[in-house]
């Protein structure tokens, strides 16, 4: 107001200050600081915009030639009967299925979360396929074809990284084969311009011949020895199928269970599993996951209240202050006094059969990676709701009127606290799975094309129930006037 | 008292029609508005009772409504995607216009009631937008920098309007000042100041600040607000002394009020809703002559307010409540998370 009154009173110049400045849209920077996870829960994920052009690419037919490999696969008497052990190759499947999860448009997780967590799978596989060609073709440098064969074949499991490298250390098999299969590597748009030459039928041969030589070979060779031996000579042979799927999914994580387990069976060879550990937090690999690393302090915790040689001792807490030195240096602070997130750790070794008491062995259906972060990020979402609940019933607890007692929204907060419900999508559902609803909801769904045709709206199929919660948390907070 | 159940649907507001005093629209979010979708009930008052004369579905939750001071047929809706749509109940399923700016939850529009070709809306992005019907994009945009639970035009200028949000204050802003560095802000006062030191009590001490849920013009003192939130307490301010503090304080509510609305009637008396489930009439006693007495008995009351009546009806939050405009003074409209619309009259709920 008060610069409305003072200075040169030109009626005209205010006039046109007033009508010609409107600072609609600049003032949208003062919203845009938001974090993201405050956006809508139906609002188009923060990464849409860098998705789209692929997703173009993609719907406009810049793919390569159809892989043919596929389909030539004549039933491998190891693929048909796999062993046990082999029913999960979880670092392929994930790769694979993120390679679809990439092409999805607004996707809802944040595409850093997915790399966070498909970091070691990657690392895994890559070493195992490393592994593998060595064994299998020490010559003709497998670098050049084991980059290509991971990347495009990724998804196809071990068996074909195998052949292929096979296939192309056979001299009559040619250039053409060559070119295709890098091209395909390098990109959908690439594979186009370029345009080779494809032989099938040279290809079809080509892909007998090895294949029969493979077979003839047949000498299955474990490959779950060559995961362990690859990321540790010294250490013995793991047999038991459930500690070798924790050791190709979280190694850290298996390094610290056997370690604690030997110390507990007051063996000496636990201590031999220090120095792999101390290679870890050397290279880093380590740090991959907070919570990992903060599973590994606890083992290292018990290696200094066990009975064990006083070396080892000191070994162990120089090795819980460097890990713990790390820590601080690469989380901020609040993430390390944040409650622990063992739960994806317990979920990954939940899957890969472990538990404390070890019930009977089946083998266990791997699912898409994609589908357990779903799901761990319903957790957290749940605890977030359950704490909201639960605060909110401590704040009116002292109230024992009716008709507190008998309010179907205090009965619902509870019900959230106890998580015998927990809000799944746009829906409450019943914890137990049925998808039953506590309120008598007449949901009318409707769809988003019968919608009108506002942009808000593109991103109902992302629609996350994470920002759900957050979105509504400040409705709940107005529930602290009770306190 | 009538009664109309939104079955399924939680009521978040509800409103008279300007033009029909048969009219009342609720907006109704499924799941106590924590996911899931909206309804905008538009219902009719007729001898039969409360009867249902349209609906529409959204898919996000509705938060507030406010009918259209231009057309009889029109009607905002808050929605918890960000989006405001304006559905016109002579038609069918469809809002016929929806604008998407906020970033956040929308949680009040409110038409201006004297130019009437602009509305209002805030949100909890921390910003108040102006619009007008006719036009794809906001006029401006006046950021609060917190959540915005409620704004509104004044009844009695053009270019006033004041919001409540959850910092505490009430700003007033007036859009005839130039757009300068202070966006418009020509006043905000911070609700929790406590109120002056009276002779023979002891001086009132410090308040913490508490989020401010709801406020409501004055519709016959020009300069008079009220304002509530989650410290229980209505307090009235005059915008001539930004500076003195509140002119009433009301205690009374048990938990934290979600919505006041003052008397089209009488210049005294509002009405409001809370989460302990009763709605109360009060009087700011700016229109009685009270005795010292009175005053002096109950050290938080201020300004020699009171409370005139309560109804307890409702068996969850109440969230919404509205005047009738037409017709004997007194009636007025509640919604509460119970899913149940009461219209009922004030006069017969008040004390003697």
């Amino acid at each position: 107001m008060a610069d409305a009154l003072c200075g040169p009173s030109n009626a005209l110049q205010n006039f046109q200050k007033h009508t010609t400045i409107d600072r609609t849209l600049q003032q949208d920077r003062l919203i845009s600081r938001q974090s993201p996870s405050q956006g809508f829960r139906s609002g188009p994920g923060h990464n849409v915009g860098i998705l789209d052009p692929e997703f173009e690419a993609f719907q406009a037919g810049h793919l390569g030639p159809p892989q043919p490999d596929f389909h030539h696969l004549p039933p491998h008497p190891s693929q048909a009967a796999p062993p046990p052990q082999f029913a999960t190759p979880p670092p392929q499947v994930a790769g694979w299925a993120s390679d679809f999860q990439r092409l999805h448009v607004s996707s809802p997780l944040p595409p850093t979360l997915q790399q966070n967590q498909q970091y070691r799978p990657q690392a895994s596989a890559s070493a195992w396929h490393q592994d593998f060609l060595t064994q299998q073709a020490p010559t003709a440098g497998p670098q050049t074809y084991q980059r290509p064969t991971r990347n495009t074949f990724g998804g196809n499991g071990y068996s074909m990284g195998g052949y292929a490298a096979q296939n192309f250390n056979q001299p009559q098999f040619g250039v053409p084969m060559h070119s295709q299969d890098m091209s395909v590597a390098q990109g959908k748009q690439r594979a186009q311009e370029n345009a080779p030459q494809f032989d099938e039928a040279a290809f079809e041969r080509a892909f007998e011949q090895a294949q029969a030589e493979i077979l003839a070979e047949q000498e299955p060779i474990s490959l779950h020895q060559s995961v362990t031996e690859s990321k540790s000579i010294s250490l013995p042979r793991e047999t038991d199928p459930i500690l070798l799927r924790i050791a190709e999914k979280r190694y850290p994580v298996y390094l610290s269970i056997k370690l604690q387990s030997l110390l507990r069976l007051k063996s000496e060879d636990a201590l031999i599993y220090l120095p792999e550990l101390e290679n870890l937090e050397e290279n880093g690999s380590l740090f991959n996951d907070l919570s990992e690393a903060r599973w590994c302090l606890g083992a290292l915790k018990n290696v200094l209240d066990a009975d064990v040689v006083e070396d080892a001792k000191s070994r162990s807490s120089s090795l819980i202050e460097k890990i713990n030195a790390r820590l601080m240096s690469m989380y901020p602070l609040n993430a390390l006094n944040s409650p622990l997130t063992d739960r994806n750790i317990w979920d990954d070794l939940k899957d890969a059969g472990y538990t404390v008491e070890r019930p009977i062995q089946e083998p266990v259906q791997e699912e898409p990676q994609q589908e357990k972060k779903e799901q761990n990020q319903h957790h957290n979402d749940d605890d977030a709701m359950a704490e909201t609940a639960a605060r909110l019933l401590d704040s009116v607890a002292d109230n024992t009127s009716d008709k507190f007692r008998q309010s179907t929204f205090l009965e619902l907060m509870r019900r959230l606290r106890d998580r015998e419900v927990r809000v799944e999508g746009d829906k409450v559902v019943e914890t137990n799975g049925s998808a039953a609803n506590p309120l008598p909801e007449a949901a009318a769904r409707i769809p988003p094309h019968e919608q009108d045709a506002d942009l808000g709206r593109s991103g109902v199929l992302g629609r996350d129930p994470g920002d759900a919660m957050h979105g509504r948390e400040p409705d709940l907070g107005e529930s602290r006037a009770f306190q | 008292m009538l009664e109309f159940r939104t079955q399924g649907y939680n009521g978040y507001s509800v409103k008279y029609s300007p033009f029909f005093d048969s009219r009342v629209a609720v907006a109704a979010s499924a799941n106590f508005g924590l996911v899931g979708n909206g309804r905008l009930y538009i219902l009719g008052l007729t001898a039969n009772g409360v009867v249902a004369e349209k609906w529409f579905d959204t898919q996000d939750s509705l938060f507030d409504t406010t009918w259209s001071e231009s057309h009889e047929n029109q009607i905002l809706a808050a929605s918890g995607d960000g989006s405001i749509k304006l559905f016109d109940i002579s038609l069918d399923n469809f809002p016929i216009q929806s604008w998407q700016e906020h970033a956040r939850e929308v949680f009040s529009v409110h038409w201006n009631l004297v130019a009437k070709d602009t509305f209002l809306s805030s949100s909890w992005d921390g910003t108040v937008k102006i619009w007008n019907p006719t036009h794809p994009t906001s006029l401006t945009t006046l950021p609060t920098h917190s959540c915005t639970y409620s704004a509104q035009f004044s009844p009695h200028s053009p270019s006033i309007l004041s919001a409540v949000s959850s910092d505490s204050h009430l700003r007033i802003f007036d859009l005839r000042t130039p757009a300068s560095a202070s966006n418009h802000l020509t006043l905000s006062i911070p609700i929790h100041t406590p109120p002056k030191a009276r002779p023979g009590l002891a001086p009132p001490v410090g308040i913490p600040p508490s989020e401010a849920l709801t406020h409501d013009w004055n519709k016959y003192r020009d300069s008079v607000l009220a304002t509530a939130g989650v410290d229980r307490a209505i307090r009235t301010f005059d915008i001539r002394a930004p500076g003195a503090g509140p002119v009433a304080v009301l205690p009374g509510h048990e938990y934290a009020v979600r919505r006041i609305a003052w008397s089209p009637h009488l210049s005294d008396i509002l009405l409001s809703a809370s989460y302990d489930m009763t709605c109360r009439v009060w009087t700011d006693g700016s229109a009685m002559g009270q005795s010292k007495d009175d005053i002096l008995a109950d050290p938080m009351v201020f300004g020699g307010g009171r409370e005139m009546g309560r109804m307890g009806r409702h068996t969850e939050f109440v969230t919404g409540v509205d005047w009738c405009l037409f017709g004997a003074e007194g009636w007025c409209a509640s919604c509460g998370w119970d899913e149940r619309v009461l219209v009922w009259d004030v006069k017969a709920i008040m004390g003697p």
